[in-house]
């Protein structure tokens, strides 16, 4: 799919990035097999790291070790990118992350709830999982500013990747509003969604006229600050958005309304029928927790990735074309799956019918991409970050277990059989 | 003018009943009906409609009917004007009139037993306790000029027999006249069958097996007598004449006898000679099941599911040869406990008339409908249809008729299924269900077919009196 | 490259059985606490086919030509399953296929025993009661839904005891349509939970005196004519039951916090040593191996838990944390199944209670996290180091163990009942689907034949 994220700025004003690399030592890892998820697999590879980045990937055979590289041999272990997960609630030792007096909260951000170092994201390294969004919950219509985080860093701001990376919209059922306000139903969520986007466009649009010598300097706005920065395409929405109904209007506010860079995650129930919707406005779609959908009609299981990947009939009686190859992601919703089960997710994804090298792709690079940090992530490539987890086998059978999960070329995990976290 | 007329009629037998005390309305007929243009679905198998046909109606019963059938002089001429004349409506499991209805300031008679039943506990299945009453009569619980019979009426039931309603052996049917104006003249027959509710609970799969055990002992004592007794018991006493089915009442609507008077006490009747000398004592209930087993009567069992049946041939397994006349009543359809269909090589075994709810139904997980009625059909059953006591859900069976219709079933099946076959069932047909030479002229006029949406029901008749509008609601 | 399922690459030339080291009867050491051997008939060797009456079969059905898993954890390469009637008349390579029987070609197939589930609820079971068969509905769409998922049948539980021994329970089976048939074995299992407190305790060892005495009674009037065999004392039916080997006794413990919420944890030890240490003693008491129900730290004290011959219940994902401090002896391990069975306690696997993924089915669940997908949490046991070939064994030959049914469930052998899944792959590999079921040797599901999985081609 071609993928829409605006014209991406010359440079960022409202997004903050973690440091670009972090010192680390050179290590030569040799697995079995090496998927780099850009290119083909390698039997019996090696990768070189150093300084947060991957110096070399090849063939052992033909790949020199250079002196200063301490070798890390992982015998039959396959060696994957680490895993993204772009839709999970874990990277606080709180879990406090639903704040929903108001409907819409665009001054709301996870960045100061994040801690390295508990048992949530030690469990994600378990499972091979090196990035996380870490995102408010789904409380209310704008839950907040959701943080790109690495799982390990000895401080979180040397785990940091992005923030915001992204912000954290949701529709469906969850931010319905408990009592008799505006937003018991979805007519006032969506009018109480749009309201603060306009908001947030007028102020950015203020932004842009004055830039333009066109006007006065806006008042700085610290509630509406992070929403300009959506409007400057510096990172995009994430929709938690999951129902046929609930995604269409996901798709035409955000998209057609507003011309925001737009990624669907959380995409658990029958949305999948949009495929093709969501394919013409270059929309990629992560799904989970839940990775099926039993028809009402005629009481089939779906499969919901292979649905939006492949399109098909999905029930209508023309087929819709799916999202291919780049559009599809998978995620947890974590802690509801937990975290360190991130590759279950997708190995019954792939149950269903979604092809395997699909899977790791949804694991890795496409999220990384739906994001725009796939220059930094999501695939074994030379100066990308040295992000590594090494399953015992397939990686997405739960049966293989993470023997070794590197991050910014530090091992961050190491099993220990007698007793390994996961 | 015909209107007036018609109430005249009506209240002049009232007056008559009133005055008569006993003596049913129909004593006192008038000038002979005829209905004429009319096209004349018999129900009757393999005959189709007649079209613009006359039917003579004299002293509540047909007395001619056909395409050529000539008006008596002295007849009253209805003009059909087209529309199509069918048999009144068989409701034969209704509890219409035998619950006290929720408005009013009295209290519930039954108000503690209701109460263990709701709150009661018991197994995973029901929730009632059992009972073994098969001899319990609810006529005498019933009375006359309820509302919900006037309204019946008026939707077309011209047949109705209510029904206790218990897990177990709750006790025996009454056949009413929803006409009746009196107490006395309300109970046709209060032995209409016996009522069989099993459950799917080990508890009153309990109470089955027992009591049919029981009732086996009493047939084979009855065949053979034990040598010490120089014979006990005669035939001929029993409370229901002769072998063969329910009798068709020999004359008119008159019930055999008026039922009982003194009846106080919830023992049923018992055999007259029963008292005379001290045998062993006999437990009328299970006198009942053995009635029941030597065919004397009828039963109608309650197995709305599969599950339903194999409960029920579960409690039963160990009795051999039991057989009775059997019919099948699955009121309480549940998709996800086995629908019929799926059990038709079984429910086919019982050899019996299955009467289910006239509805299509859902495969769980599904949206996909069963016409489990068709397919019933189809597998060779003969089935027909429970009908609601609701009058205002009774209007809309018509269009749930249609439906099934639409969805494959044939229309006569489907017609006959509220006439004829429930007729059958209950052992009326020779009286009602059909349109022939000599049945009751319980007749439902309506302006076109009455599987069209668009007709009306225009006139009913019960025992060839038009029954007034229901003019209330 | 690693090759992913090696089982299944081996050259099967040769057709002869791979026996395991551990195979099935070599297994569970049973010591019991006088050192005497057992007296009670121990339910977990199969009886010999010896000479017996040719059952009288009404029809045949030989199962050809698929990979055979026993259920112990031996495969035979490309053999046969021969059921007549509701059960099976043998397996292997040189079976007599009857005159007339239905042939089902299983080439290119897994056969395996049909999946037995510790802990569930539905598939047609009443939720509570004294009998089972009250309220069960053998046209519970649920049944066929747990069929697609390879249970053929599971531990129904009304109730349970708490300090001493107590309530119902039956091995339902998941045979559609038949009532009789649903209802396996009755009260195998009765439960109690620890820890007791010292008051308990006594109460406990004062019932577990009574009972032996009320034995050696027995024991004395043994032989004699015309004595009338003294009635049990009060409350010790159950305790006798387990003593005799009649009944499997189930302890849980204190529950922990945590769970598959991203752990989290509290400072509670949950079913933690102190509490196992109590159940062995209660072992000891009974002089029967005891099933631990889901144990936070059996993983500490294997050994200890394989001398009394009990067997686990293990729920692989299920996450306690340890007390800060103290790691080597709290919180939960993912490689307790290995651990213990490295040392030959029979373990079964079950999928957490609670919250999202309990042990149910449905469509409401997370796929991967509850029973519609049973498999996943023995392979959660193969990723803590359980072998593959034995993590089989989990929803097999030890959880019928550990439901006290081993003798109708759980093992594709000669007599058994005829449990039998035909599936596509390796059973335990999350590609692979249930195409055919047996239970009680009818046909009860058929992937093309149900809506659920039926477009799933591969």
């Amino acid at each position: 799919m071609t993928m829409f994220r605006g014209t991406p700025p010359s440079e960022y004003q409202v997004a903050i990035f973690g440091p670009d690399h972090v010192d680390s030592p050179g290590y030569a890892f040799r697995a079995a097999r090496v998927l780099p998820v850009e290119g083909e697999p390698i039997e019996n590879g090696v990768v070189l790291t150093r300084d947060g980045r991957i110096v070399a990937v090849g063939p052992a055979a033909s790949t020199a070790i250079p002196a200063g590289f301490e070798p890390v041999d992982l015998g039959d272990a396959w060696c994957v990118p680490g895993l993204i997960d772009l839709h999970c609630h874990i990277a606080s030792a709180s879990s406090d992350i639903n704040d929903s007096v108001f409907q819409a909260n665009p001054e709301m951000r996870t960045l100061d709830l994040v801690t390295m170092d508990h048992e949530k994201l030690r469990n994600a390294l378990a499972g091979g999982v090196t990035t996380v969004m870490y995102i408010p919950g789904s409380g209310a219509n704008v839950g907040g500013f959701g943080t790109l985080t690495k799982t390990w860093g000895r401080n979180p701001g040397e785990a940091l990747i992005r923030f915001p990376g992204c912000v954290k919209i949701a529709q469906g059922n969850n931010p319905t509003r408990r009592s008799g306000d505006l937003g018991a139903t979805h007519l006032g969520m969506n009018e109480n969604l749009r309201r603060a986007l306009q908001r947030g466009r007028r102020y950015h649009e203020e932004w842009v006229r004055f830039e333009r010598g066109e006007g006065p300097r806006p008042e700085h706005r610290p509630d509406l600050e992070y929403l300009r920065g959506l409007f400057r395409y510096e990172y995009p929405v994430c929709a938690h958005s999951q129902y046929f109904q609930v995604s269409g209007v996901t798709l035409r506010m955000l998209r057609d309304e507003f011309d925001l860079w737009l990624v669907i995650v959380h995409g658990t129930f029958d949305a999948f029928r949009l495929a093709e919707e969501a394919l013409e406005r270059g929309v990629p779609v992560c799904t989970g927790p839940r990775e099926y959908w039993v028809d009402p009609g005629d009481g089939r299981f779906w499969g919901i990735a292979e649905s939006w990947y492949a399109g098909g009939l999905l029930g209508w009686d023309t087929p819709v074309r799916g999202l291919g190859v780049d559009g599809i992601g998978i995620n947890t919703d974590s802690p509801v799956v937990a975290q360190e089960q991130l590759t279950l997710q997708a190995a019954m994804a792939v149950r269903l019918g979604l092809p395997d090298g699909v899977a790791l792709r949804a694991l890795t690079i496409n999220p990384a991409r739906f994001v725009a940090v796939e220059h930094r992530i999501g695939s074994l490539e030379i100066g990308k970050d040295a992000d590594l987890a090494f399953f015992s086998g397939d990686p997405l059978d739960p049966r293989s277990h993470v023997a070794m999960t590197v991050v910014n070329g530090h091992i961050a995990y190491r099993r220990d059989p007698r007793r390994p976290r996961f | 003018m015909n209107r007036t007329s018609e109430r005249l009629a009506l209240r002049t037998s009232l007056l008559g009943a009133v005055l008569l005390l006993a003596t049913p309305a129909a004593q006192a007929q008038d000038a002979p009906l005829a209905l004429v243009n009319a096209r004349i679905l018999t129900m009757v198998p393999e005959q189709g409609a007649i079209e613009r046909g006359t039917i003579v109606v004299r002293d509540g019963r047909i007395e001619a009917l056909g395409a050529d059938v000539r008006v008596p002089p002295g007849a009253e001429v209805v003009d059909v004007a087209g529309g199509t004349v069918m048999p009144g409506l068989v409701h034969v499991w209704s509890k219409a009139g035998t619950q006290v209805e929720q408005s009013g300031p009295e209290l519930p008679a039954d108000l503690p037993e209701r109460f263990r039943r709701r709150f009661g506990g018991g197994g995973g299945g029901g929730g009632a306790r059992p009972v073994a009453q098969a001899a319990k009569q609810i006529a005498p619980s019933i009375y006359a000029r309820q509302d919900v019979f006037r309204d019946l009426l008026a939707k077309g039931v011209t047949t109705l027999i209510v029904r206790p309603d218990a897990p177990g052996f709750p006790g025996l049917a009454a056949r009413l006249d929803p006409g009746a104006t009196t107490d006395a003249g309300l109970t046709l027959d209060a032995e209409a069958y016996v009522v069989v509710q099993p459950d799917t609970n080990t508890a009153v799969g309990k109470v089955l097996k027992e009591n049919f055990e029981k009732a086996q002992k009493v047939v084979a004592e009855r065949k053979a007598p034990p040598p010490a007794e120089p014979k006990p018991e005669e035939k001929p006493a029993e409370p229901k004449e002769g072998g063969e089915q329910p009798k068709p009442p020999a004359e008119g609507e008159q019930p055999k006898e008026t039922p009982k008077e003194g009846e106080q006490q919830p023992e049923p009747p018992k055999p007259a000679e029963a008292r005379q000398q001290p045998a062993p004592k006999k437990d009328p209930n299970v006198e009942v099941l053995a009635d029941l087993l030597e065919g004397k009567r009828r039963a109608f069992v309650e197995l709305s599911s599969g599950t339903d049946l194999l409960h029920y041939r579960y409690a039963l397994k160990d009795l051999k040869d039991l057989s009775f006349p059997m019919t099948v009543i699955a009121d309480a359809a549940d998709p996800s406990s086995g629908r019929l269909d799926e059990i038709a090589d079984q429910l086919r075994a019982l050899n019996a008339i299955v009467l289910l709810e006239p509805s299509l139904q859902t495969v769980p997980f599904t949206q996909t409908l069963v016409n489990v009625p068709q397919r019933l059909h189809a597998a060779g059953l003969e089935i027909g249809f429970v009908l609601d006591d609701s009058p205002r859900q009774l209007g809309d069976l018509w269009f749930e008729l249609m439906e099934l219709v639409r969805c494959g079933l044939p229309a006569d099946v489907a017609l006959a299924a509220c006439t004829r076959v429930p007729a059958k069932a209950a052992g009326l047909d020779a009286e009602v269900g059909t349109l022939a030479t000599g049945k009751r002229a319980d007749l439902l006029v309506f302006s076109g077919d009455p599987l069209d949406p668009t007709s009306r029901l225009v006139t009913v008749y019960c025992a060839g009196r038009a029954v007034p509008k229901d003019t209330t609601r | 490259m690693k090759p992913m399922h090696p089982l299944l690459t081996v050259a099967a030339a040769g057709l002869a059985a791979l026996l395991l080291a551990d195979s099935a009867t070599s297994q569970r050491p049973r010591r019991r606490p006088d050192g005497a051997p057992p007296g009670a008939p121990t339910p977990e060797a199969p009886p010999p086919a010896e000479a017996k009456p040719e059952p009288k079969v009404e029809s045949w059905t030989a199962i050809q030509g698929g990979d055979v898993y026993l259920g112990d954890g031996t495969i035979l390469r490309r053999a046969t399953v021969l059921i007549g009637d509701d059960k099976i008349r043998g397996v292997g390579h040189d079976l007599q296929i009857p005159e007339g029987a239905h042939i089902v070609d299983a080439t290119g197939k897994v056969v395996s025993p049909g999946f037995c589930i510790v802990h569930a609820s539905g598939f047609g079971a009443p939720r509570s009661g004294n009998d089972v068969r009250d309220g069960l509905n053998p046209f519970d769409p649920q049944i066929k839904m747990g069929l697609a998922a390879g249970i053929t049948s599971f531990l129904w539980t009304s109730s349970g005891g708490s300090d001493k021994p107590g309530g119902k329970s039956c091995v339902v089976k998941l045979a559609f349509g038949d009532l009789e048939g649903m209802v396996g074995p009755e009260d195998t299992v009765v439960s109690m939970r620890v820890p007791l407190n010292v008051q308990q305790m006594r109460a406990f060892r004062e019932l577990v005196r009574q009972a032996r005495e009320h034995q050696q009674k027995l024991r004395e009037l043994e032989g004699k004519e015309g004595t009338k065999p003294p009635k049990a004392p009060n409350g010790t039916e159950e305790l006798l039951a387990i003593m005799d080997g009649r009944k499997t006794l189930w302890i849980s413990g204190q529950p922990s916090f945590g769970g598959r919420f991203g752990g989290g944890g509290g400072p509670s030890e949950g079913f933690g040593v102190d509490q196992i240490r109590q159940a062995m003693e209660i072992a000891e008491l009974v002089g029967q191996g005891v099933v631990l129900d889901v144990p936070v730290a059996a993983w500490v004290i294997p050994d200890e838990i394989a001398a009394t011959g009990s067997m686990v219940i293990d729920d692989p994902r299920s996450r306690t944390e340890p007390i800060p401090g103290r790691e080597a002896t709290t919180g939960s391990n993912i490689a307790q199944a290995a651990i213990l069975a490295e040392v030959g306690v029979p373990v079964a696997v079950t999928t957490g209670g609670g919250g999202f993924g309990g042990p149910s089915i449905g469509t409401g669940g997370i796929l991967g996290q509850d029973l519609n997908t049973p498999t996943v949490d023995a392979c959660y046991a193969v990723r803590g180091g359980l072998p593959n070939r034995r993590a089989i064994r989990t929803l097999a030959l030890d959880a019928a163990r550990i439901m006290g049914a081993e003798a109708r469930i759980g093992s594709l052998q000669e007599g058994r009942d005829a449990d039998v899944l035909i599936l596509d792959g390796d059973p335990l590999h999350y590609k692979t689907f249930v195409e055919i079921a047996f239970v009680n040797g009818k046909l009860v599901y058929e992937k093309d034949r149900e809506p659920f999985y039926r477009h799933v081609q591969r």
